[in-house]
């Protein structure tokens, strides 16, 4: 199994695969597309500047490092569309990461540029990102057919929902998972807003959320709406709500940042899978978090390896 | 134009003889959307009886249900669309049986996709199928901030927020070979493009509501589990207590700001905007002057 880790500059690169970190990936946002696109059209999931590698020049290094250390790099292109204006931009872009830069895969959600990338540049590897929501074995086909080399399954698949996919969806690919940090509210493949404009919508913890009774054809709880309106199971809306915000400050805002007391983050943790995902076949895990700073990301790439090489004594001593 | 009635149960397969719920009071009352509708077409007739849903696979209907729904639709001599979701591996299961009981009985008919998975299993397994790119696979922004960040929205960004990867040529071919031709749309906050008669594909545009994301994760569902069951993708079967609640959301903070044009809302596991009589009228407008040939009204959408 592979750590996949998200680097931002070619400190964190040195610093990351030095901790055993087989993979990396990053945005890039050069300075060329700044001035062109202008500041709401971002050529990858997250803003301009401080989650993603400055320039073609940064990116080289970037892989030269991380190639050194026998380590590859993948380039996030994981809008889950693009207007096909930018087709031709993108193109150029990852013409140069591949050929200049060196990136060894590109993360891709569109169909349309996959299609376009592997017509234009028949070698390039496209790995499917999380925001393609490849949630069943016949989307796995539908991305095979288009030539990808790897699913990047999205968050909060079940293991045995994987292992189906896996087994159906053939070995011929590679599949990787999340592992650790930020959880998103809904399926990041079917959400139609951008962070651009003013940062995430749906877990702004400000929402007040009213409820409004359903008439309906056949609905037997006419009779008594303020009960059901009020509560479930004896829990009010009120209270389920309180419980909403305090799993969107513990999943989604991972406590607000603050590590736990032997300094590693807290947030969405799925490490205690470690072995099944291996099993199932699995060869990557994706830890989260471009925009997180350089001290998380350490400790968490090394709290990974170290439940890995754990989880490998155990099955030895089991045998 | 084509006038289609989206009818998410079974259970509501009663409100075709109410198709505008004039009598209702709630979410689902349409008045308004008739009058703007009526106001620009005159008197409507629904030729095409939309069935299902795009957003829960634990919504899909069942067999029986899908029996109904095409007899209904039979005797009343309307079209048939079948609807289906983004689905798990489970959920695919039961929309490959639903499929395959569609192609028997009728073998041409419409399938709306919202999954790869979906629109690969009709090219694979039921190829006299008709596949139809429901809104889910359009990636078009339907970001209510849009409007609201800026004082001024530039025209010239609108308009490549009114674009996407629908509109060139790699997705057409792509889709071309799975024999899509028509695909869906939203009113979004943008507007439609100019040009989307350009983009090669018959067009279908939702109203009223419009969605802004949705997930596996339902709020609705959690209400009244213990704590560890809560805010997690499920197995087995649901109380569909989104068949109860609407949940209307406002955001004293400003973040998303208030406006006249939609009201947000959330259903089960989806959010959703549901747009306002004059930015209807002015969408209505477009839409008959971009090339919409099919209208589909939803009194709700799960």
């Amino acid at each position: 199994m592979k750590i996949l880790v998200p680097v931002n500059s070619v400190h964190e690169a040195e610093t990351l695969v030095n901790l055993g970190a087989e993979e990396l990936y990053c945005g890039l946002s050069p300075e060329a597309w700044r001035k062109s696109q202008g500041q709401e059209f971002w050529l990858n999931r997250r803003e301009l500047g401080k989650a993603n590698v400055g320039s073609l020049e940064e990116l080289k290094e970037l892989v030269v490092v991380a190639h050194r250390a026998g380590s590859q790099v993948f380039l996030t292109l994981n809008q889950p569309g693009y207007a096909p204006e930018l087709y031709t931009d993108i193109l150029t872009t990852v013409r140069q990461a591949q050929e200049y830069c060196g990136v060894d895969a590109f993360i891709v959600a569109d169909p349309g540029l996959i299609r376009l990338l592997k017509e234009a540049l028949p070698a390039v590897v496209i790995h499917v990102s999380s925001l393609a929501a490849v949630l069943n074995s016949a989307a796995v086909s539908f991305f095979s057919q288009l030539g990808v080399k790897r699913i990047i399954f999205p968050r909060y698949v079940q293991i045995e929902t994987m292992k189906s996919i896996i087994e159906r969806g053939g070995d011929h690919l590679e599949y990787e998972a999340f592992i650790l940090n930020d959880g998103c509210v809904f399926e990041e493949g079917y959400c139609h807003v951008s962070h651009a404009f003013g940062g995430a919508f749906c877990h702004n913890p400000a929402w007040v959320y009213k409820p409004i009774k359903i008439k309906e054809e056949g609905n037997a709880d006419q009779k008594c709406p303020r009960e059901r309106l009020l509560r479930v199971n004896k829990e009010t809306f009120g209270e389920h709500m309180d419980e909403y915000r305090r799993w969107l400050w513990i999943g989604i805002k991972n406590r607000g940042e603050m590590p736990g007391p032997k300094g590693y983050p807290l947030g969405m943790c799925g490490l205690c899978a470690l072995t099944q995902l291996k099993e199932i076949g699995v060869e990557s895990l994706k830890i989260v978090g471009r925009e997180a700073p350089l001290k998380k990301r350490q400790q968490v790439s090394s709290l990974l390896r170290k439940c890995w090489i754990l989880s490998q004594r155990v099955i030895l001593l089991k045998r | 134009m084509e006038w289609a009635l989206s009818i998410p149960r079974g259970q509501a397969l009663a409100c075709i003889d109410e198709p505008w719920d004039a009598k209702g009071t709630g979410p689902g009352f349409l008045a308004d959307v008739r009058e703007v509708c009526e106001g620009r077409f005159g008197s409507i007739k629904f030729t095409r009886m939309y069935f299902g849903q795009e957003f829960c696979e634990k919504a899909l209907p069942s067999q029986k249900e899908l029996d109904e729904a095409l007899a209904l639709a039979e005797q009343l001599g309307m079209n048939f669309t079948l609807v289906t979701p983004y689905v798990t591996e489970t959920g695919l299961e039961a929309v490959k049986v639903l499929l395959q009981q569609l192609m028997q009985v009728q073998p041409r008919a419409e399938v709306v996709v919202n999954d790869w998975g979906v629109l690969q299993t009709i090219a694979d397994d039921c190829p006299t199928l008709t596949p139809v790119l429901g809104r889910l696979l359009n990636k078009l922004l339907r970001d209510p901030r849009i409007m609201t960040q800026r004082k001024e929205p530039e025209e010239e960004a609108l308009v490549r927020f009114r674009t996407c990867s629908l509109a060139g040529t790699p997705m057409q071919v792509l889709l071309d070979q799975y024999k899509v031709r028509r695909i869906e749309l939203d009113l979004s906050p943008q507007g439609l493009d100019n040009h989307l008669t350009d983009w090669g594909y018959r067009l279908s545009l939702y109203l009223p509501y419009a969605v802004i994301m949705t997930g596996r994760i339902c709020l609705l569902h959690s209400w009244g589990l213990e704590e560890h069951q809560k805010f997690k993708p499920f197995s087995g079967g649901c109380d569909r207590k989104c068949r109860f609640y609407w949940l209307k959301m406002s955001d004293p903070s400003h973040q998303v700001r208030k406006s006249k044009d939609w009201v947000i809302l959330q259903k089960g596991n989806t959010i959703f905007y549901r747009e306002q009589k004059e930015f209807l009228k002015e969408g209505l407008d477009k839409a008959t002057r971009v090339g919409i040939s099919r209208l589909v009204i939803q009194r709700e959408p799960i």
